[in-house]
């Protein structure tokens, strides 16, 4: 067994139970640092997959910024309150039933597969993108040249987002 | 690893966060299991982008980890509001547009 496969192993762990967890634990906080651990296994499968900056991404914009933005919401509403209720909804088991009917296709049928196996086993698809140019090279290139205007266009929805978050999250004094 | 053993951990991340979303009562945790959904498919296009040896995969990603950057804080905004008028954060206790 190569090292990758150890690795890949030990983080697809990590990121599915902490995914369970995010979903199965009662409280909030809890389940908030379950995905912290989710996210973090995800950032290794970047990792692992030489998408270095996407992997920087994940630990600084997921784990550093959107999970402060999850703690600051759970101290600012009151979650004592609902502390002995239910965790599910009324008729979760039907909700079950409906994600089994997607999921139990969509995993047999990745289950199935041939083609990307044999291809990305090859050995030459995964060198190409290895040697040459470092992984961030690349994405600048692709993002300022590209994508240009992608990238112009999701800072103007990053300001506006922000805008209308503090919009709507401001105290209106009657 | 294959390309198929990533896109089978990005669809069981997928579903997990999928059965979260259908589930769970509680506003806060139906948010992070939408951030679980938007990783299976971020691990997705990872994959596909190593697997094709081109970068645009990753850019997509990196994208549309902005988009939920900017998804989440108006979702928790629109929260802290919603606690604000309704005392609640229990999804199935906001039942005004519900038949």
């Amino acid at each position: 067994m190569s090292l990758t496969a150890i690795f890949f192993g030990i983080f697809t762990v990590i990121a599915l139970m902490g995914a369970i967890g995010v979903v199965a634990l009662r409280s909030p906080v809890r389940s908030a640092v379950s995905l912290i651990a989710s996210l973090l296994g995800v950032a290794g499968l970047f990792l692992l997959q030489q998408a270095e900056f996407l992997f920087a991404v994940q630990v600084v914009l997921y784990v550093g910024g959107i999970m402060l933005l999850f703690i600051f919401l759970i101290m600012l509403v009151d979650l004592e309150s609902f502390a002995g209720q239910r965790k599910f909804v009324k008729g979760w088991i039907f909700g079950v039933l409906a994600v089994l009917s997607l999921g139990v296709p969509l995993l047999w049928l990745l289950m199935r597969v041939g083609p990307f196996a044999q291809v990305a086993t090859t050995g030459s698809v995964n060198t190409s993108i290895a040697v040459g140019r470092s992984n961030v090279e690349k994405l600048a290139d692709d993002l300022l040249l590209n994508q240009s205007a992608s990238f112009e266009l999701v800072s103007v929805l990053l300001l506006t987002a922000m805008i209308g978050a503090v919009y709507a999250a401001r105290r209106r004094n009657q | 690893m294959t390309t198929e053993h990533y896109l089978l951990v990005g669809a069981a991340l997928f579903l997990i966060g999928l059965t979260g979303v259908v589930i769970r009562r509680n506003i806060v945790v139906i948010l992070m299991s939408i951030e679980l959904m938007l990783n299976g498919v971020n691990l997705n296009l990872v994959a596909f982008s190593r697997w094709n040896a081109q970068v645009d995969g990753q850019s997509f990603a990196l994208f549309l980890v902005l988009v939920a950057v900017a998804e989440i804080a108006v979702a928790l905004a629109l929260l802290v509001a919603l606690f604000r008028l309704r005392g609640t954060v229990q999804a199935d206790e906001i039942e005004l547009l519900k038949w």
